[in-house]
């Protein structure tokens, strides 16, 4: 990789000796860039890296920042531009496109993703072929297992590369063609039960190596009295692999009752979807508009089922009548037609309905017999049902504005799920809602946005137990019955041009008062406020926010013998408490020379798991009673802070020099993951686990920078 | 019968007298050429000589000022902020007839929003009237500035699309510090990827019909069908996930197993309220240890997900 960048480097130089030219008759082009050298002032080692780098890298060693190179012919109209971001690095970035304004554009972008899962997983055997973990004969003891070496960082990379095409043959029509391909390459942990001895699993690295492939191609018509838009989109995943397989950590022999020797597991299947979209527009007499929109999709997946198991212990002519595939049909369904008019100039009414549904084709019919965990041959087995469902909405609203600047909203909107399934607990739910919002607008000085809502939701019919060993009074949230407030407030105010401050509180607020079990309450509020100063030598930003998210939920303890013991009830109360500071400015030291500026990020959370049995579990035996005694979770907490501050010179007409201090500290404490070894218990995990660190770096970048170019979000 | 009622209607909508944009204004229409208009050249050689350089060099200006294609862009100038000629009479002190877009604008937001819809209410602007931003009075020049190059695309008035909105959306640029939180704030996708400001169809403003869909153009290998669903996936990524950002691994609304405990209560162990040192259903990824396909199984022995 180091060699690779120092390479390209030099390939870029030769663009960098001319950086503004004249080309061709009258064209010009022109080149811009940020190159420079990073060194580490901390020592991180690979370990710690997998959090720093967890969406990028940041190499030490010479590096091209940015270079951007834009042509500009001479009629001053067309423009073509390409750049390259962090070049040769993992999460590198190029595009190239070109314009002419109101006719064409292109463009294709080339994007590298990266996610690190961690860089401090551990792993005995061997992966040969890749997706297949096999352990030697003996399998190793614990010890063994925790000194197992480190794999390399378990890590994906995205590499997404889209190229579309606008043109804009004439005022009335809107053509877009729109390829992309995403390839999406590298692991990421994932578990393999095995149910023996013990019930234990073991963790392995998944092998991704995934690609999709969608295109989207889009038409519109506009007229001065409508607009019509036709649309086409398909979607292709296909997936290398089908199958991970691991060997056992505690089996070596497959034996029809206790257990396999190894187990293998189904990844994503291959699958399709081909959706055609139509909206139009009509502007009807009276100052109103109406739109309508239909989307029809189809997904397709036929990926050939692996073998219900692995183990040659185990067979039974059941399994062989289980089918070579799904045949998986699904058909998603969308209508939807709005109108809003304005009568008069005070009032504006809206109205929107809709309606989706989902709806499975999928003929697969009666029990699929199967092997749980490769080790326990299930018969009859189980009937994969299907889940098709439904959402129909309606919303009704009219705007009254008071005086200029001021409005006031009040609408309706009514939700209506439908469950057509066997294992859904509901067939209907129907949610009503009101809500007012306030816009005031009237003052030089001052914005502000306030909205209220309120929310009704009721199970329409019975709520059905569907399986025996559920809790009849369970209410699973996405079903149950809820009572929702939500408000939020929103204040703009710049007494001065130069200054701005924004303030924003909100809380949203569930209970869900028919719900004995299950989730009870969800609560959350924030406030905050940014504060930004700017005139031509000064920008100051500072913001916080403190927002806090609490749940409550009750749940009991069951054994077959005590199904429904009331000490065995349990209470969870689950806290979310945020604090995120901001900061941010530049100085013009000296106009046109001499620049400073940077940035301060903190972000803390802590996270709070309070449990309790509102009766001391009694009743059972001794060991069921320790097992519903429930207590409260050490508290998790988490600390970010990202920091950077700079010193940037003009050396000579557009060349600058920049002088950057980076410095990024990252902390945690949670007691499920650190110092979690291999072989913990009778299961065997990666181990991994981010870490803290502290990562400071001192770079210096000469860049050159056109005032044409000195766009973006980067140096240049 | 209903046919013809239909005929009937589409001819009546197709040769009524049209009407503007219904939230234009009839004092925004633009005058006649020789109504007040002074022309750009007095604008951007007197006294908005920077203003104009910096509009000049923008895609918008390039078209106004040196390229226009239609009566309005050839107003320049006053293709947007209408007939300038008492203003300048005046020494700028007169702005009647003309829109002004910044913060001191006395134009309501409807009248300023319709001049830029004259032209941009198709493509992804076609369901902006009765949107959550139109309803709540946001304007064009909120989120864009055309007067000058601040972003890489889109005229937008911040470099970024997740600064341009988290103007107002503070709570989504926090969370873009959260310990779990896609790569938004490192720039490598936008809050445009999924959501569509300008108004949709779709709930949350959202590009797709629901919100699986628009989950599943890049997390694909979650589409299916599966020979095995669970329904609160197929239904909805968000009952689990908050894609914004969270303190949970994965961006999960609530640390597990207690998530899966809100609706998972058979007996043994789903139901079992597990203290800090319980193995194998706290360390690690919790349920997902073993139940790690839980968004779908295509193994005809993965019912339970771990297959």
């Amino acid at each position: 990789m180091r060699i690779g960048r120092k390479a390209l480097l030099l390939l870029a130089l030769p663009l960098l000796t001319g950086p503004q030219t004249a080309w061709g008759q009258g064209g010009v082009l022109q080149v811009a860039f940020a190159l420079g050298g990073r060194a580490k002032l901390d020592s991180l080692d690979v370990h710690s890296r997998g959090k720093f780098e967890e969406y990028r890298e940041v190499p030490t060693g010479p590096f091209l920042e940015a270079l951007r190179v834009h042509y500009a012919p001479g009629d001053g109209f067309r423009s073509y531009t390409a750049v390259l971001r962090e070049l040769a690095e993992r999460d590198q970035s190029a595009w190239a496109g070109g314009s002419e304004p109101g006719r064409w554009s292109a463009l294709v972008r080339w994007d590298r993703i990266p996610h690190t899962y961690s860089s401090t997983a551990r792993m005995l055997g061997r992966e040969t072929p890749r997706g297949t973990f096999t352990l030697p004969v003996p399998r190793p003891d614990t010890a063994t297992w925790n000194k197992a070496a480190y794999l390399a960082p378990i890590r994906t990379r995205w590499d997404p590369v889209r190229a579309s095409l606008v043109v804009t043959p004439s005022p009335h029509w809107d053509l877009k063609a729109e390829y992309t391909w995403l390839h999406k390459d590298g692991t990421r942990p994932m578990g393999m039960a095995f149910g023996s001895p013990g019930n234990n699993f073991r963790e392995i690295p998944e092998p991704i190596d995934q690609t999709v492939q969608s295109l989207r191609l889009l038409e519109g018509y506009s007229h001065r009295r409508f607009q019509v838009q036709l649309g086409y989109d398909f979607s292709h995943f296909s997936n290398a692999f089908q199958a991970a397989i691991a060997d056992n950590p505690l089996v070596a022999t497959s034996s029809p009752g206790s257990g396999s020797a190894q187990g293998r597991a189904a990844l994503a299947p291959n699958n399709l979807a081909h959706t055609l979209t139509a909206s139009g527009a009509l502007i009807l007499p009276w100052h109103t508009r109406v739109t309508g929109s239909a989307a029809l999709s189809w997904r397709r997946q036929n990926q050939d089922f692996l073998p219900a198991t692995i183990n040659t212990a185990i067979s039974s002519p059941a399994l062989l009548t289980i089918p070579k595939s799904l045949d998986g049909r699904v058909r998603t369904t969308l209508l939807s037609l709005g109108a809003t008019s304005r009568p008069s100039s005070r009032l504006t009414l809206s109205g929107r309905l809709r309606h989706f549904r989902l709806g499975d084709n999928t003929a697969i019919e009666g029990d699929i017999p199967f092997v749980l965990n490769d080790r326990t041959l299930t018969l009859p087995g189980e009937e994969a049902v299907r889940f098709p469902h439904g959402k129909d909405n309606a919303d009704l609203s009219a705007t009254w504005r008071f005086a200029p600047g001021v409005s006031l909203l009040g609408g309706y909107a009514f939700e209506r799920w439908e469950r057509n399934a066997p294992l859904r607990n509901t067939r209907h739910t129907n949610e009503h809602a009101g809500r007012a919002a306030l816009n005031f607008d009237a003052s030089d000085w001052l914005q502000l946005r306030a909205s209220v809502a309120l929310s009704r939701r009721r199970i329409v019919g019975e709520y059905l137990a569907v399986t025996d060993d559920q809790l009849p009074t369970l209410r699973r949230f996405d079903q149950a019955n809820r009572n929702r407030t939500r408000w939020e407030v929103t204040a703009l105010l710049s007494p001065i041009d130069q200054l701005s401050l924004t303030a924003t509180g909100g809380a949203s607020r569930a209970k869900y008062p028919d719900s004995e079990f299950g989730l009870q309450l969800d609560h959350s509020w924030i406030a905050g406020g940014d504060l930004e100063w700017s005139d031509r030598r000064v920008t100051l930003g500072v913001g916080y926010t403190r927002e806090e998210f609490s749940t409550r939920q009750r749940s009991k303890y069951r054994e077959p013998t005590q199904l429904n013991n009331p000490s065995y009830d349990w209470v969870s109360r689950n806290g979310d408490f945020m604090d995120t500071f901001d900061a941010g400015a530049s100085f013009e030291l000296v106009p046109n020379r001499l620049e400073a500026g940077g940035y301060l990020e903190y972000a803390r959370a802590r996270l709070e798991n309070v449990a309790f049995n509102p009766i001391t579990p009694t009743g059972g035996t001794t060991a069921q009673n320790a097992n519903a005694v429930a207590s409260n979770w050490p508290d998790i907490t988490q600390k970010w802070v990202p920091a950077s501050a700079y010193l940037q010179g003009r050396i000579v007409q557009e060349w600058y020099a920049t002088v950057r201090l980076t410095s990024d500290v990252f902390s945690k404490k949670d007691f499920r993951t650190d110092g979690l070894k291999p072989a913990t218990g009778a299961d065997i995990f990666l181990g991994n686990d981010y870490r803290d660190y502290t990562a400071r770096f001192l770079s210096f970048t000469i860049s050159y920078r056109p005032r044409l170019l000195r766009v973006g979000r980067s140096a240049l | 019968m209903g046919f013809s009622i239909g005929l009937w209607l589409l001819v009546v909508v197709l040769f009524a007298p049209p009407t503007r944009n219904p939230v234009q204004a009839p004092a925004q229409a633009p005058a006649p050429a020789q109504g007040g208009y002074a022309g750009s050249k007095a604008c951007t050689t007197e006294c908005h000589i920077r203003e104009a350089a910096a509009f000049a060099e923008t895609n918008k200006g390039k078209l106004f000022l040196q390229h226009p294609q239609n009566e309005m862009e050839r107003k320049g100038c006053e293709g947007c902020h209408g007939p300038g000629a008492k203003h300048i009479e005046s020494g700028g002190e007169d702005f009647t007839g003309m829109t002004r877009f910044g913060k001191k604008s006395k134009t309501p937001v409807a009248e300023r929003n319709a001049l830029c819809l004259q032209c941009h209410e198709k493509t992804a602007r076609m369901f902006w009237q009765g949107s959550s931003h139109e309803s709540r009075e946001v304007a064009c020049t909120d989120c864009h500035d055309v007067m000058k190059a601040v972003s890489e695309r889109a005229s937008l008035k911040r470099a970024t699309v997740l600064a341009t909105c988290t103007q107002c959306h503070l709570q989504r640029r926090s969370q873009q510090l959260r310990f779990s939180h896609m790569p938004v704030g490192e720039g490598r996708i936008e809050c445009t990827s999924c959501h569509n400001p300008h108004g949709s169809p779709n709930e949350k403003l959202l590009v797709a019909p629901s919100v699986n869909e628009v989950c599943y153009s890049c997390h694909t290998e979650k589409r299916g069908p599966f020979l095995w669903e669970h329904p609160p996936v197929v239904e909805n990524c968000a009952n689990c996930h908050d894609p914004h950002g969270s303190n949970h691994e994965k961006m999960l609304k609530t640390a597990k197993p207690r998530l899966c405990q809100q609706c998972h209560d058979p007996t043994r162990h789903p139901s079992r309220a597990y203290a800090q040192d319980a193995v194998r259903y706290i360390p690690g990824r919790q349920c997902a240890n073993c139940h790690f396909n839980l968004h779908g199984s295509n193994h005809p022995s993965g019912h339970v997900f771990t297959r």
